[in-house]
Protein backbone atom coordinates (compact mmCIF):
# COMPACT_ATOMS: atom_id res chain seq x y z
CA UNK A 1 0.00 0.00 0.00
CA UNK A 2 1.12 3.45 -1.18
CA UNK A 3 2.65 5.53 2.09
CA UNK A 4 0.21 8.22 2.11
CA UNK A 5 1.03 12.09 2.52
CA UNK A 6 4.35 12.43 1.20
CA UNK A 7 5.90 15.93 1.02
CA UNK A 8 6.77 16.54 -2.33
CA UNK A 9 10.56 17.88 -2.75
CA UNK A 10 11.21 21.12 -2.57
CA UNK A 11 10.94 22.95 -5.37
CA UNK A 12 14.46 23.16 -7.30
CA UNK A 13 16.10 20.57 -5.67
CA UNK A 14 16.40 16.63 -5.66
CA UNK A 15 16.28 15.86 -1.96
CA UNK A 16 14.73 12.91 -0.52
CA UNK A 17 10.80 13.89 0.73
CA UNK A 18 9.82 14.16 3.94
CA UNK A 19 6.16 13.47 5.58
CA UNK A 20 3.66 15.66 5.96
CA UNK A 21 0.88 16.65 7.81
CA UNK A 22 -2.61 16.56 5.89
CA UNK A 23 -3.59 19.73 7.68
CA UNK A 24 -1.15 21.35 5.78
CA UNK A 25 -2.66 20.40 2.42
CA UNK A 26 -4.14 23.69 1.25
CA UNK A 27 -0.48 25.30 1.50
CA UNK A 28 1.51 23.26 -1.01
CA UNK A 29 0.78 24.59 -4.70
CA UNK A 30 0.22 22.23 -7.99
CA UNK A 31 3.16 21.14 -8.59
CA UNK A 32 3.55 20.16 -5.10
CA UNK A 33 0.04 18.48 -5.30
CA UNK A 34 1.41 16.72 -8.55
CA UNK A 35 3.95 14.83 -6.90
CA UNK A 36 2.33 13.39 -4.30
CA UNK A 37 1.26 9.71 -4.59
CA UNK A 38 -1.74 9.88 -3.00
CA UNK A 39 -5.18 11.24 -4.64
CA UNK A 40 -6.06 15.16 -3.79
CA UNK A 41 -9.31 16.89 -4.96
CA UNK A 42 -10.19 20.08 -2.98
CA UNK A 43 -13.53 20.63 -3.05
CA UNK A 44 -15.60 23.81 -2.12
CA UNK A 45 -18.79 23.41 -0.11
CA UNK A 46 -21.40 22.58 -2.83
CA UNK A 47 -18.86 19.93 -3.91
CA UNK A 48 -17.43 21.86 -7.05
CA UNK A 49 -13.93 20.73 -7.65
CA UNK A 50 -10.98 23.49 -7.57
CA UNK A 51 -8.13 20.84 -7.18
CA UNK A 52 -7.63 17.78 -9.05
CA UNK A 53 -3.81 16.14 -8.68
CA UNK A 54 -2.12 14.14 -10.92
CA UNK A 55 -2.33 10.83 -9.00
CA UNK A 56 -6.39 11.23 -8.70
CA UNK A 57 -6.06 12.03 -12.47
CA UNK A 58 -4.41 9.29 -13.45
CA UNK A 59 -5.77 6.63 -11.29
CA UNK A 60 -9.41 7.83 -12.35
CA UNK A 61 -8.24 8.61 -15.50
CA UNK A 62 -9.67 11.61 -16.01
CA UNK A 63 -8.22 14.62 -17.35
CA UNK A 64 -8.50 17.64 -15.07
CA UNK A 65 -8.77 20.16 -17.70
CA UNK A 66 -12.47 18.96 -17.69
CA UNK A 67 -12.55 17.97 -14.38
CA UNK A 68 -12.13 21.16 -12.77
CA UNK A 69 -15.43 23.07 -12.29
CA UNK A 70 -17.82 20.10 -12.17
CA UNK A 71 -19.11 18.62 -9.33
CA UNK A 72 -17.82 15.85 -7.69
CA UNK A 73 -20.34 13.42 -6.02
CA UNK A 74 -23.05 14.67 -8.74
CA UNK A 75 -21.29 14.73 -12.43
CA UNK A 76 -17.80 13.54 -11.65
CA UNK A 77 -17.85 10.13 -9.11
CA UNK A 78 -21.77 9.26 -8.62
CA UNK A 79 -20.66 6.08 -6.90
CA UNK A 80 -19.59 8.19 -4.11
CA UNK A 81 -23.32 9.38 -3.17
CA UNK A 82 -24.48 8.93 -0.02
CA UNK A 83 -22.40 7.38 3.34
CA UNK A 84 -19.63 9.21 1.45
CA UNK A 85 -21.04 12.74 0.67
CA UNK A 86 -22.93 12.14 4.12
CA UNK A 87 -19.34 12.18 5.84
CA UNK A 88 -18.33 15.24 3.54
CA UNK A 89 -21.31 17.21 4.40
CA UNK A 90 -20.97 16.31 8.00
CA UNK A 91 -17.56 17.66 8.21
CA UNK A 92 -18.79 21.18 7.04
CA UNK A 93 -21.74 21.33 9.08
CA UNK A 94 -19.43 20.55 11.94
CA UNK A 95 -16.85 23.08 11.82
CA UNK A 96 -14.37 20.66 11.78
CA UNK A 97 -10.94 20.03 10.65
CA UNK A 98 -10.89 16.80 9.66
CA UNK A 99 -13.12 13.22 9.59
CA UNK A 100 -12.34 9.81 10.32
CA UNK A 101 -10.44 7.64 7.47
CA UNK A 102 -12.86 5.38 6.15
CA UNK A 103 -12.94 2.78 3.61
CA UNK A 104 -14.18 2.75 0.30
CA UNK A 105 -15.01 1.17 -3.11
CA UNK A 106 -14.68 3.74 -6.58
CA UNK A 107 -16.53 2.13 -9.06
CA UNK A 108 -15.12 3.53 -12.53
CA UNK A 109 -16.27 1.64 -16.10
CA UNK A 110 -12.87 -0.06 -16.60
CA UNK A 111 -12.98 -1.80 -12.75
CA UNK A 112 -13.02 -0.72 -9.25
CA UNK A 113 -10.64 0.88 -7.19
CA UNK A 114 -10.56 -0.41 -3.10
CA UNK A 115 -9.12 3.14 -1.28
CA UNK A 116 -8.84 4.84 2.06
CA UNK A 117 -10.11 8.09 2.34
CA UNK A 118 -9.52 11.16 4.65
CA UNK A 119 -11.15 13.94 4.64
CA UNK A 120 -9.85 17.60 5.96
CA UNK A 121 -10.61 20.85 6.25
CA UNK A 122 -7.57 22.94 6.81
CA UNK A 123 -8.63 26.18 9.31
CA UNK A 124 -9.59 29.22 7.31
CA UNK A 125 -9.50 27.15 4.21
CA UNK A 126 -12.24 27.69 1.93
CA UNK A 127 -11.58 24.02 0.75
CA UNK A 128 -12.63 20.99 1.69
CA UNK A 129 -10.30 18.07 0.53
CA UNK A 130 -10.42 14.48 0.23
CA UNK A 131 -7.39 12.70 0.05
CA UNK A 132 -7.31 9.25 -0.96
CA UNK A 133 -5.07 6.33 -0.52
CA UNK A 134 -5.47 3.51 -2.95
CA UNK A 135 -5.12 0.01 -2.00
CA UNK A 136 -5.98 -2.15 -4.75
CA UNK A 137 -7.74 -2.33 -7.95
CA UNK A 138 -9.78 -4.75 -8.90
CA UNK A 139 -12.34 -5.91 -11.67
CA UNK A 140 -15.19 -4.06 -12.69
CA UNK A 141 -18.35 -5.01 -10.21
CA UNK A 142 -20.93 -6.49 -12.45
CA UNK A 143 -23.22 -6.04 -9.49
CA UNK A 144 -23.09 -2.55 -9.53
CA UNK A 145 -25.22 -0.19 -10.86
CA UNK A 146 -23.53 1.01 -14.52
CA UNK A 147 -25.24 4.30 -14.45
CA UNK A 148 -23.38 5.06 -10.81
CA UNK A 149 -20.38 4.40 -12.15
CA UNK A 150 -17.59 7.01 -12.16
CA UNK A 151 -18.02 9.16 -15.14
CA UNK A 152 -15.27 8.44 -17.88
CA UNK A 153 -13.14 10.90 -20.06
CA UNK A 154 -14.81 10.30 -23.57
CA UNK A 155 -17.95 11.60 -21.60
CA UNK A 156 -16.88 14.50 -20.32
CA UNK A 157 -15.16 15.54 -23.68
CA UNK A 158 -16.90 13.87 -26.67
CA UNK A 159 -15.41 14.11 -30.40
CA UNK A 160 -12.15 15.48 -28.96
CA UNK A 161 -10.07 13.21 -31.16
CA UNK A 162 -11.53 15.76 -33.77
CA UNK A 163 -10.11 18.94 -31.54
CA UNK A 164 -6.32 17.44 -32.26
CA UNK A 165 -6.28 15.65 -28.51
CA UNK A 166 -4.58 12.59 -28.69
CA UNK A 167 -4.90 9.73 -25.54
CA UNK A 168 -2.98 6.77 -24.87
CA UNK A 169 -4.53 3.97 -23.32
CA UNK A 170 -5.26 5.06 -20.11
CA UNK A 171 -7.12 8.00 -21.12
CA UNK A 172 -3.36 10.36 -20.22
CA UNK A 173 -3.32 13.06 -22.74
CA UNK A 174 0.02 12.65 -25.31
CA UNK A 175 1.77 14.22 -28.04
CA UNK A 176 3.38 12.92 -30.70
CA UNK A 177 6.61 14.98 -31.21
CA UNK A 178 9.17 14.54 -33.75
CA UNK A 179 12.56 14.54 -32.82
CA UNK A 180 13.30 18.42 -34.53
CA UNK A 181 11.07 19.77 -31.33
CA UNK A 182 14.18 18.47 -29.48
CA UNK A 183 16.88 19.44 -31.69
CA UNK A 184 14.73 23.25 -31.44
CA UNK A 185 15.32 23.04 -27.92
CA UNK A 186 18.88 22.19 -27.85
CA UNK A 187 19.31 25.03 -30.76
CA UNK A 188 17.78 27.37 -28.51
CA UNK A 189 19.20 26.29 -25.40
CA UNK A 190 22.93 27.03 -26.67
CA UNK A 191 21.58 30.47 -28.07
CA UNK A 192 20.06 31.77 -25.10
CA UNK A 193 21.74 30.24 -22.56
CA UNK A 194 25.32 28.20 -23.52
CA UNK A 195 26.37 28.42 -19.96
CA UNK A 196 23.52 27.25 -18.07
CA UNK A 197 21.35 25.45 -20.61
CA UNK A 198 22.65 22.23 -19.05
CA UNK A 199 21.13 22.78 -15.76
CA UNK A 200 18.22 24.04 -17.23
CA UNK A 201 17.48 20.50 -19.10
CA UNK A 202 18.76 18.72 -15.80
CA UNK A 203 15.87 20.61 -13.62
CA UNK A 204 13.56 19.88 -16.51
CA UNK A 205 14.06 16.24 -16.01
CA UNK A 206 13.88 16.42 -12.63
CA UNK A 207 10.24 18.01 -12.50
CA UNK A 208 9.42 15.49 -15.03
CA UNK A 209 10.93 12.57 -13.31
CA UNK A 210 8.56 13.27 -10.36
CA UNK A 211 5.44 13.51 -12.59
CA UNK A 212 6.69 10.26 -14.49
CA UNK A 213 7.19 8.52 -10.45
CA UNK A 214 3.88 9.32 -9.94
CA UNK A 215 2.69 7.81 -13.21
CA UNK A 216 4.05 4.42 -12.48
CA UNK A 217 3.08 4.85 -8.84
CA UNK A 218 -0.81 4.57 -10.35
CA UNK A 219 0.68 1.35 -12.71
CA UNK A 220 1.78 -0.07 -9.46
CA UNK A 221 -1.38 0.00 -7.85
CA UNK A 222 -3.35 -1.42 -11.09
CA UNK A 223 -0.87 -4.20 -12.17
CA UNK A 224 0.39 -5.54 -8.36
CA UNK A 225 -1.95 -3.85 -5.83
CA UNK A 226 1.52 -2.13 -4.09
CA UNK A 227 3.37 1.05 -4.06
CA UNK A 228 6.11 1.23 -6.36
CA UNK A 229 8.96 1.52 -3.77
CA UNK A 230 7.59 -1.89 -2.29
CA UNK A 231 7.84 -3.91 -5.73
CA UNK A 232 11.35 -5.76 -6.23
CA UNK A 233 14.03 -3.01 -7.38
CA UNK A 234 14.72 -4.86 -10.91
CA UNK A 235 10.60 -4.59 -11.23
CA UNK A 236 10.27 -0.92 -10.85
CA UNK A 237 13.22 -0.41 -13.03
CA UNK A 238 12.00 -3.14 -15.28
CA UNK A 239 8.77 -0.59 -15.18
CA UNK A 240 10.56 2.67 -16.05
CA UNK A 241 12.41 1.12 -18.36
CA UNK A 242 9.36 -0.07 -20.56
CA UNK A 243 7.31 3.33 -19.57
CA UNK A 244 10.42 4.95 -21.48
CA UNK A 245 10.45 2.57 -24.54
CA UNK A 246 6.99 2.69 -25.31
CA UNK A 247 6.95 6.70 -25.12
CA UNK A 248 9.90 6.19 -28.12
CA UNK A 249 12.83 7.43 -25.39
CA UNK A 250 15.17 4.94 -26.06
CA UNK A 251 16.00 1.56 -24.46
CA UNK A 252 16.84 1.74 -20.76
CA UNK A 253 18.51 -1.31 -18.97
CA UNK A 254 19.42 -0.87 -15.47
CA UNK A 255 22.51 -2.77 -14.22
CA UNK A 256 22.81 -3.26 -10.45
CA UNK A 257 25.77 -5.27 -10.16
CA UNK A 258 27.80 -2.89 -8.95
CA UNK A 259 25.32 -1.63 -6.25
CA UNK A 260 27.89 -2.97 -3.83
CA UNK A 261 30.32 0.00 -4.74
CA UNK A 262 27.51 2.23 -4.66
CA UNK A 263 26.86 2.89 -8.21
CA UNK A 264 23.65 1.95 -10.42
CA UNK A 265 24.41 1.94 -14.03
CA UNK A 266 21.57 2.42 -16.65
CA UNK A 267 22.20 2.35 -20.37
CA UNK A 268 20.77 4.41 -22.69
CA UNK A 269 20.75 2.77 -26.36
CA UNK A 270 19.03 4.97 -29.22
CA UNK A 271 18.64 7.45 -27.11
CA UNK A 272 16.16 10.03 -28.67
CA UNK A 273 17.75 12.94 -27.06
CA UNK A 274 20.91 12.39 -27.53
CA UNK A 275 20.21 11.52 -31.09
CA UNK A 276 18.16 14.51 -32.07
CA UNK A 277 20.42 17.29 -29.95
CA UNK A 278 23.73 16.51 -30.99
CA UNK A 279 22.65 17.20 -34.32
CA UNK A 280 21.59 20.13 -33.89
CA UNK A 281 25.20 21.32 -32.53
CA UNK A 282 28.08 22.57 -34.47
CA UNK A 283 29.92 19.78 -36.48
CA UNK A 284 32.47 18.28 -34.40
CA UNK A 285 31.50 19.86 -31.03
CA UNK A 286 32.42 18.14 -28.19
CA UNK A 287 30.73 20.88 -25.81
CA UNK A 288 30.38 19.19 -22.08
CA UNK A 289 32.61 16.35 -23.49
CA UNK A 290 29.59 15.57 -25.97
CA UNK A 291 27.07 14.67 -23.04
CA UNK A 292 23.65 15.51 -24.16
CA UNK A 293 21.17 13.64 -22.34
CA UNK A 294 20.96 16.03 -19.23
CA UNK A 295 17.17 15.66 -19.24
CA UNK A 296 16.75 12.00 -18.56
CA UNK A 297 19.61 12.16 -16.02
CA UNK A 298 17.59 14.52 -14.46
CA UNK A 299 14.46 12.46 -14.86
CA UNK A 300 16.29 8.92 -13.65
CA UNK A 301 17.29 10.75 -10.53
CA UNK A 302 14.40 12.03 -9.46
CA UNK A 303 12.19 8.57 -10.12
CA UNK A 304 15.04 6.91 -8.17
CA UNK A 305 14.94 9.44 -5.36
CA UNK A 306 11.04 9.18 -5.16
CA UNK A 307 11.60 5.06 -5.18
CA UNK A 308 14.96 5.22 -2.77
CA UNK A 309 12.96 7.88 -0.64
CA UNK A 310 16.34 9.75 -0.19
CA UNK A 311 18.57 11.53 -2.78
CA UNK A 312 20.20 9.97 -5.42
CA UNK A 313 21.98 11.73 -8.34
CA UNK A 314 22.56 10.48 -11.70
CA UNK A 315 24.58 12.12 -14.36
CA UNK A 316 25.43 10.81 -17.80
CA UNK A 317 29.19 9.69 -17.56
CA UNK A 318 29.40 9.26 -21.56
CA UNK A 319 27.55 9.54 -24.59
CA UNK A 320 28.39 7.66 -28.00
CA UNK A 321 25.28 8.54 -29.26
CA UNK A 322 26.54 10.02 -32.48
CA UNK A 323 29.98 8.78 -33.03
CA UNK A 324 32.77 10.46 -35.09
CA UNK A 325 31.77 9.11 -38.67
CA UNK A 326 33.28 5.79 -39.99
CA UNK A 327 31.83 2.34 -39.24
CA UNK A 328 28.61 1.84 -37.27
CA UNK A 329 29.12 0.94 -33.99
CA UNK A 330 26.82 -1.64 -32.43
CA UNK A 331 25.41 -0.02 -29.54
CA UNK A 332 25.14 3.55 -28.96
CA UNK A 333 23.85 5.05 -26.73
CA UNK A 334 24.43 7.12 -23.48
CA UNK A 335 25.85 5.60 -20.26
CA UNK A 336 24.52 7.14 -16.74
CA UNK A 337 25.56 6.43 -13.25
CA UNK A 338 22.77 6.76 -10.06
CA UNK A 339 24.58 7.42 -6.89
CA UNK A 340 23.81 8.37 -3.57
CA UNK A 341 23.86 12.12 -3.48
CA UNK A 342 26.35 12.01 -0.78
CA UNK A 343 28.84 11.08 -3.32
CA UNK A 344 28.33 14.29 -6.19
CA UNK A 345 31.98 15.57 -5.32
CA UNK A 346 34.00 12.32 -5.71
CA UNK A 347 31.48 11.23 -8.80
CA UNK A 348 31.79 14.66 -10.75
CA UNK A 349 35.75 14.45 -9.99
CA UNK A 350 36.51 10.90 -11.17
CA UNK A 351 34.61 12.57 -14.10
CA UNK A 352 36.27 15.26 -14.61
CA UNK A 353 39.41 12.86 -14.72
CA UNK A 354 38.08 11.43 -17.34
CA UNK A 355 36.04 8.62 -16.19
CA UNK A 356 33.96 7.54 -18.98
CA UNK A 357 32.88 4.19 -17.97
CA UNK A 358 31.56 2.01 -15.49
CA UNK A 359 34.78 0.24 -14.63
CA UNK A 360 37.07 3.35 -14.69
CA UNK A 361 34.32 5.15 -12.39
CA UNK A 362 35.38 2.28 -9.72
CA UNK A 363 38.46 2.40 -10.23
CA UNK A 364 38.95 6.50 -9.40
CA UNK A 365 36.72 6.28 -6.79
CA UNK A 366 38.26 3.08 -5.04
CA UNK A 367 42.02 5.00 -5.97
CA UNK A 368 40.54 8.07 -4.11
CA UNK A 369 39.53 5.64 -1.04
CA UNK A 370 42.98 4.58 -1.21
CA UNK A 371 44.31 7.76 -0.97
CA UNK A 372 41.55 8.89 0.79
CA UNK B 1 22.92 -19.09 33.00
CA UNK B 2 22.70 -18.75 29.66
CA UNK B 3 21.44 -15.68 27.64
CA UNK B 4 19.45 -16.45 24.60
CA UNK B 5 21.05 -14.86 21.71
CA UNK B 6 18.85 -11.87 20.71
CA UNK B 7 16.61 -12.59 17.74
CA UNK B 8 17.46 -10.83 14.34
CA UNK B 9 15.72 -8.12 13.36
CA UNK B 10 13.50 -9.42 10.34
CA UNK B 11 14.22 -6.20 8.50
CA UNK B 12 18.18 -7.06 8.81
CA UNK B 13 17.96 -10.40 6.82
CA UNK B 14 15.30 -9.48 4.72
CA UNK B 15 16.42 -9.66 0.77
CA UNK B 16 19.83 -11.64 1.53
CA UNK B 17 20.37 -14.32 -0.70
CA UNK B 18 17.94 -17.59 -0.28
CA UNK B 19 21.25 -20.04 1.08
CA UNK B 20 22.15 -17.50 3.74
CA UNK B 21 18.74 -17.05 4.70
CA UNK B 22 18.96 -20.57 5.48
CA UNK B 23 22.10 -20.29 8.00
CA UNK B 24 21.71 -19.29 11.61
CA UNK B 25 20.67 -15.75 12.40
CA UNK B 26 23.46 -15.19 13.96
CA UNK B 27 25.57 -16.48 11.56
CA UNK B 28 23.69 -14.38 8.77
CA UNK B 29 24.60 -11.02 10.66
CA UNK B 30 27.80 -11.81 11.07
CA UNK B 31 28.70 -12.07 7.60
CA UNK B 32 27.01 -8.84 6.75
CA UNK B 33 28.94 -6.97 9.61
CA UNK B 34 31.56 -8.86 7.54
CA UNK B 35 31.39 -8.31 4.05
CA UNK B 36 28.55 -5.41 3.86
CA UNK B 37 24.96 -6.57 2.93
CA UNK B 38 24.07 -8.30 -0.05
CA UNK B 39 22.22 -6.11 -2.66
CA UNK B 40 19.64 -8.18 -4.63
CA UNK B 41 17.25 -6.14 -6.36
CA UNK B 42 14.77 -9.20 -7.22
CA UNK B 43 15.00 -9.52 -3.22
CA UNK B 44 15.06 -6.18 -1.92
CA UNK B 45 11.96 -3.38 -2.58
CA UNK B 46 13.12 -0.25 -4.56
CA UNK B 47 13.06 1.72 -1.07
CA UNK B 48 15.10 -1.25 0.64
CA UNK B 49 17.61 -1.46 -2.40
CA UNK B 50 18.30 2.15 -2.69
CA UNK B 51 17.58 3.23 1.04
CA UNK B 52 21.25 0.76 0.90
CA UNK B 53 23.18 1.86 -1.30
CA UNK B 54 26.24 2.24 0.32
Amino acid sequence: MNQPFILPSEAGSDRGPSSFQALAIDTLSEADLDTLDVGVVGLDEEGTIFRYNLYESRLARLDRAQVIGRKFFGEVAKCTRGAFEARFRALIASGGVRAERFPFVFDFAFGAQEVEVEIVRPRGSALVYLLVTRTRATGVREDFPAELRAIQQRSLAPGETEEGVRRDELDARVLQVPWSFLASLRTTCERLAPETWTLFCHEWGVQWGRRLAVDLETEAIERHAKGLRELPMRLAGTMLSTRLREQGWGRLVLDFRLAHEGLVIAELARSAVAESTRLALPAGSQADGGRSCHLLAGCLGAVLTHLGERRIGVVELDCTAMPQPGPLLDARGCTFVGFSNGRRDRIDAAIARGARTADELVEQLRGGRELG
Amino acid sequence: MTEEPPAPDPSTVRGLRREEQEEPASMVLSRVAWNGPVLDPDQLTAVEFLGALP
